[in-house]
């Protein structure tokens, strides 16, 4: 296999895998109706692309185009060198498009509605790799009806593969033909010819800088076709630019081309689809912008929300607050009398804790029990809840229904104005929110646990260093060191003396109660050291928590359509691009001109829009 | 005649000064504006500055780009008045030769209307490419003096500009020189130009030019045919001009005569006279008169002509209020939210403010008695409370707790109104749909909820309260025998059933929810756009209360007072389900029902009436001066020749 052969299977490929990258993305399930409707726009180009793709080898069908009297049939006679189209005086001269063609040429392999042609066979070396099609005026009908040349070119022009675009000075401006082209021109090439040599002035340079800004325009012939004809008639090869004319249409669209010509004007559709496809996704992403604004203002109102409530309520909570952090120095204390006597306080807390968990009230108060216990617990809470529909619990942390309501009806407006699928937030009805709702505050409720088990674990460790161990031990031995002492001092001293001295009950009732009293105070005096800083501990959680994000908000299907709909307009600019690096890839013939798609045209239609018939 | 002149000149302008006014109040309709449409511009380019007793003509080179307008226009005014160029679309502006003496009596600005004139000063430049629509203009005796001869732009380029300024033209013109060639004599926007020219009955002149002599002899026939046929133009003259472009720019290009009849298109009468006509002078040879007459009453005829005039103008405006009228009829047909669970004042709230009332309604000694009790009262409940208030934290007064209630419902009826008016936006209704969709809007819900919340939170509601009871209080105390009864079965009322109520929009005074809530409802919220309907009587309410609950006492018993107590509440709810409609009205919809609804009045207004009175005038005009009439050619500016 030769190189170039090699060359020309890999576009071939490269063009496959382009189609199906964009037929991918046709098939992409999408919740934005702008997406729905390029995707069906995207289908539909496909599907003519295929039946493109199955003339690939047959010969290049090359039609004329132009206004009435500018000498199309009289350059197809010239062409082909003899009169097989008529070409007159009268406007319109030809009223039904003629089709002309070498005998050999397989006409069924063009795939054309060929009842509706005059077919003409001649044996001329120029109809070898081409297929010449004379085709009537735009510009002499006021409208496409029925029958009308308008109508029967607009018919036909989608099938060609090249368009000889003929202009006189007199035409080159008219306003219908030049409408006319930019919407036959999409997919094709292009040549330019201006005609009439013989009577009128060159105008080329004029007509070049008109078509500049839609067109690509590598070269224009200035042709007379009547002296060509009899040229051609009289045995001789047409001179000046006719003769360029026909070399061009003999080698730039010879059998070799045929593939590359189809392929660019195949990715020109691509590119002019997928263009307008961008400009519309583009004016619709502004609107999804704002839906996402109005999702993420949302979510931090709803953490902030939250966040205010947790503070309120973790500061109304000392009890728990002062059991979770004796647990945590218990553990960090270590055996010791003092602790000893912590963690029998600290027990006794416990048995009633174990009937508080039940107690606990609110979902704050169980972020503060703590992260395991508390997930567990809020699990079987929402289960409950979704069973019993009991939903008044989310009022807890701030979620009422009234606020569910209030952000359903805002969300929804901009998920109107989006032109999101309807059906993604009317399925969060008021219920459906309310479960959302219980999730998001779970999740904001984990976290907060977590950050509360850090304010623990930070407190509990700095009032457990050696210094403050050894006050609080120091302190507390002090007592039972000196009643010790008494005790010791009496029954191995004084006793020993005099017996009736020895210690009455009333004393160890005493000491006893002065014990409880003293490890109480001790106790207390701890206890108030720990709860320092817990008020500006929880002023930063709520802080804290009010500037974390929530993963997930209250419109979770709405969060992933707008993500979904920036993706799909990524991947179609980079199918753009992939496109306009393959039609670079692809080399012409450099006569051949064609439509230009700017990328800098991104947001505005390709070619200029037409503006319809200003006498209609 | 010059008295039937005036007199349709009088009829034009007043018909010209009401179509301003009428424009002016149906700008909220949205038809197309009045200028740009033809039998307008033909209104203000043609009658109003042409129905004079002073008779001139105005005559123009027209044609498709690139044909040699300007050439032709320069062997008019025998100089090179106009700029040539080998590319198309070079003329911008249209050139005009006047006569000397002409502006002494005319204004040119009057006739050329739309045109900012300037005084000619070299050829080119009406080529030069501006905004601005400009007429250049020069004295020049070639022509006689009743006659403006204008060079105009092309009617055909890629420059749609060209083509408005040609049409402008075309409109004030009496005798157009229609330039036609081989390659365009058939082009669909030359034919439409002139058709129009055609209706409006305008002289034509057809030069073919850039014609091969003599092989297109035999052809100029078959076009000139098909193009009277397409356009239905019968000419005044035909000249034929040679494709010689030398002759063309030394300004010496011979004009060939032709004589045509539209019937045998093979009389072509060649070489016969071979002489090259003056255009010119051809054309000062027409009845000046004649074609001045035919040119207005053809642009009358198309102002007043049924299906491009006019009326059509009326009629649209018809069909487009008629389209207003069944948006409002949409809006307005459609109940915008029911609410059935509107929240009721706790009874507590509701007993203590009919308490406060009745201890009001007490005088003198009685007063004082209770005034005594009430006070020992409260001390000796006072530390029950303050205990209570200790261990269950504090209740939240009733008032807040109806306050947060009503609250939802409010959302709950916003967000029900809203799908409601989606519903109605999906419809499609073409004038509703951008309407609602603007209301529909995620920045417009957030500010309406905003705004309720606002208004919601800053009213009264005790107030409220007491205000309807005192008002209800004392309609009962009139009529009602058993009033003191009531009183002493207050605390017995049992739970009081929640009254439907809806909230529909209604344009136009009563409608079929009417019955149900003028009991509560004044009559000055029956002239609201929105309403609100109450139903208590219905058999929910039974339902709710319990069918025993009436039946085991007697009518005028405990049933009776239920029934009273239930009525304060529902009259309640009425109250602020109102209030809600009102506010709703205003920050959601605003005007928009009175706007729909002064649009599809815009028929049977004052300016509508006097355009459709001038318009029959001008009808009965034609008729008395049509052409088959005894009116001819009696007018001044006679038979011209020069």
């Amino acid at each position: 296999m030769s190189n170039s052969e090699l060359e020309q299977l890999q576009l071939l490929t490269e063009v496959d895998e382009l189609i199906a990258r964009m037929s991918n993305w046709a098939d992409q399930p999408t919740a934005w109706d702008p997406q729905r409707h390029c995707q069906t726009l995207i289908k539909r180009l496909l599907s003519r692309v295929e039946t493109l793709r199955i003339r690939l080898e047959a010969p290049l069908l090359v039609a004329t185009f132009g206004g009435t009297g500018t000498g199309k049939s009289a350059l197809v006679n010239a062409l082909v060198g003899q009169v097989c189209t008529p070409s007159g005086h009268e406007r319109p001269t030809t009223t039904q498009p003629v089709l002309i063609a070498h005998p050999q040429t397989e006409l069924s392999s063009l795939n054309l509605p060929l009842e509706n042609f005059h077919i003409k066979t001649i044996e001329t070396p120029i109809l070898r790799d081409i297929v010449l099609l004379d085709c009537p005026d735009p510009d002499t009908s006021e409208g496409a009806t029925a029958g009308s040349n308008l109508a029967q070119l607009q018919a036909v022009l989608p099938m060609c593969d090249v368009l000889i675009y003929t202009s006189t000075q007199q035409k080159y401006r008219s306003a219908r033909v030049v409408d006319e082209l930019g919407q036959a021109a999409a997919g094709c090439r292009l040549l330019f010819v201006q005609t009439r040599a013989d009577l009128d002035t060159d105008i080329r340079d004029d007509w070049k800088k008109q078509l500049a800004p839609h067109y690509e325009v590598p070269e224009v012939f200035f042709v007379d076709s009547l002296r060509a004809l009899s040229e051609q008639q009289q045995g001789l090869r047409p001179s000046g630019d006719f003769g360029r004319l026909i070399d061009v249409l003999t080698t730039q669209l010879g059998s070799s081309q045929r593939i590359r010509i189809r392929r660019a004007n195949l990715i020109d559709l691509l590119q002019g689809a997928v263009e307008h496809c961008r400009s519309t996704l583009g004016d619709g992403i502004p609107a999804v912008r704002d839906l996402e604004t109005a999702l993420e203002s949302q979510r931090t109102q709803l953490v902030e929300r939250m966040s205010g409530r947790l503070k309120d309520e973790l500061k109304t909570s000392r009890h728990l607050w002062e059991r979770r952090l004796l647990g945590a120095v218990n553990e960090l204390w270590g055996f010791s009398p003092f602790s000893s006597i912590l963690r029998l306080y600290h027990g006794l807390g416990s048995l009633i804790a174990s009937m508080s968990l039940y107690r606990a009230r609110t979902s704050a108060q169980m972020a503060l029990l703590g992260a395991v216990q508390g997930v567990r617990w809020l699990g079987s809470r929402i289960k409950e809840r979704d069973v019993e529909q009991q939903l008044g619990q989310i009022g807890q942390v701030g979620l009422d229904d009234n606020m569910l309501q209030e952000s359903q009806l805002v969300i929804e407006g901009y998920a109107h104005s989006a032109h999101m699928d309807r059906a993604l937030v009317e399925t969060d009805s008021l219920d459906h929110l309310r479960e959302q709702a219980a999730k998001v505050e779970g999740q904001f409720l984990f976290d907060a646990s977590r950050k509360i088990d850090d304010i623990i674990d930070d407190l509990s460790r700095r009032n457990t260093g050696w210094f403050t161990r050894l006050r609080y031990e120091v302190l507390f031995l002090a007592f039972v060191g000196y009643v010790l002492y008494r005790v010791g001092n009496n029954f191995f001293v004084v006793s020993f003396q005099d017996e009736s001295k020895i210690l009455q009950t009333h004393f160890y009732v005493n000491a006893g109660v002065i014990f409880v009293i003293w490890s109480l105070v001790l106790i207390i005096l701890f206890m108030r050291r720990l709860r320092r800083g817990l008020d500006r501990h929880i002023e930063t959680l709520a802080t804290e928590m009010a500037v974390s994000r929530l993963s997930k908000g209250l419109f979770p299907g709405l969060d992933r359509a707008c993500v979904q709909s920036h993706q799909s307009l990524d991947q179609l600019e980079a199918v753009s691009m992939a496109i306009r690096r393959l039609r670079d890839a692809i080399t012409l013939g450099k006569s051949l001109g064609g439509v230009q798609v700017e990328p800098s045209a991104a947001h505005k239609p390709a070619v200029a829009v037409p503006q319809g018939n200003r006498h209609a | 005649m010059s008295t039937a002149f005036s007199q349709c000149a009088q009829i034009a302008r007043d018909l010209h000064e009401s179509l301003r006014q009428l424009e002016k109040s149906v700008k909220d309709l949205g038809c197309a504006p009045l200028s740009g449409r033809e039998w307008y511009e033909l209104l203000l380019q043609k009658l109003l500055p042409q129905l004079t007793d002073d008779a001139f003509l105005v005559t123009a080179v027209v044609g498709g780009t690139n044909i040699g307008k300007s050439v032709i226009f320069n062997h008019l005014a025998g100089e090179r008045a106009s700029a040539t160029s080998p590319l198309a679309s070079g003329t911008k502006h249209p050139v005009c030769l006047v006569p000397p003496g002409f502006q002494d009596k005319h204004s040119l600005s009057a006739i050329f209307q739309g045109f900012v004139l300037e005084s000619w000063s070299k050829s080119e430049a009406a080529l030069e490419e501006t905004p601005q629509d400009r007429l250049f203009w020069r004295t020049s005796t070639a022509a006689p003096s009743n006659l403006l001869v204008l060079d105009t732009p092309d009617i055909d380029s890629d420059a749609p500009i060209n083509w408005r300024r040609a049409d402008m033209i075309r409109r004030s013109a009496d005798v157009l020189i229609a330039v036609l060639t081989q390659q365009k004599y058939n082009d669909s926007a030359v034919k439409q130009f002139f058709r129009k020219a055609a209706d409006e009955d305008k002289a034509i002149v057809i030069v073919f030019n850039q014609c091969l002599l003599p092989d297109d002899e035999q052809y100029w026939p078959v076009w000139l045919n098909t193009f009277c046929r397409e356009t239905g133009i019968v000419p005044e003259y035909i000249y034929v001009a040679p494709n010689d472009r030398q002759a063309a720019e030394q300004n010496r290009l011979p004009f060939y005569e032709r004589s045509w009849s539209p019937d045998d298109s093979s009389t072509a009468s060649p070489s016969s006279t071979d002489r090259s006509h003056s255009l010119l002078e051809d054309i000062s040879r027409l009845h000046f008169g004649d074609i001045k007459l035919r040119t207005l009453r053809g642009s009358l005829r198309q102002v007043i002509d049924a299906e491009q005039g006019l009326p059509s103008y009326l009629q649209e405006l018809n069909t487009q209020s008629d389209e207003f009228a069944s948006a409002s009829q949409l809006l307005t047909a459609h109940k915008l939210a029911e609410i059935d669970n509107w929240p009721i004042v706790p009874n507590s709230a509701m007993i203590a403010e009919i308490r406060t009332w009745w201890s009001e309604q007490r005088t003198g000694w009685s007063a004082k008695v209770h005034e005594f009790y009430n006070s020992v009262g409260t001390g000796l409940a006072w530390p029950y409370r303050f205990a209570r208030e200790k261990l269950a934290g504090k209740a939240a007064p009733p008032m807040d707790i109806y306050r947060n209630q009503e609250w939802s419902v409010i959302l709950e009826t916003v967000d029900k109104i809203f799908k409601q008016l989606h519903w109605i936006c999906e419809l499609g209704h073409p004038l509703l749909r951008p309407r609602l969709e603007k209301l529909l809007t995620g920045t417009n819900r957030s500010d309406v909820v905003h705004y309720l919340r606002k208004q919601h939170e800053t009213i009264d509601l005790q107030q409220e309260l007491h205000d309807r009871i005192a008002a209800e209080l004392k309609l009962f105390r009139d009529e009602s025998p058993d009033f003191y009864l009531f009183f002493k079965r207050l605390d017995e009322t049992a739970a009081v059933a929640r009254p439907a109520l809806s909230i529909a929009l209604f344009v136009t005074g009563f409608g079929p929810a009417g019955d149900a809530a003028a009991q509560f409802l004044g009559h000055s919220a029956m002239q609201s756009v929105f309403h609100v309907a109450t139903d208590v009587a219905g058999g929910a309410v039974t339902a709710a209360v319990g069918e025993t609950a009436i039946s085991s006492t007697t009518s005028s018993g405990f049933g009776y007072l239920e029934a009273r107590f239930r009525g304060l509440h529902a009259a309640f709810a009425a109250g602020r389900a109102q209030w809600l409609a009102e506010h709703i009205q205003k920050c959601l919809l605003g005007n928009l029902p009175e706007e729909l609804q002064t649009a599809a009045d815009i028929p049977k207004s004052a300016e509508f009436v006097r355009v459709q009175e001038i318009l029959d005038q001008l009808n009965r005009f034609q008729l008395e001066y049509a052409p088959d009439s005894a009116v001819t050619a009696d007018v001044p500016g006679e038979h011209n020749e020069s």
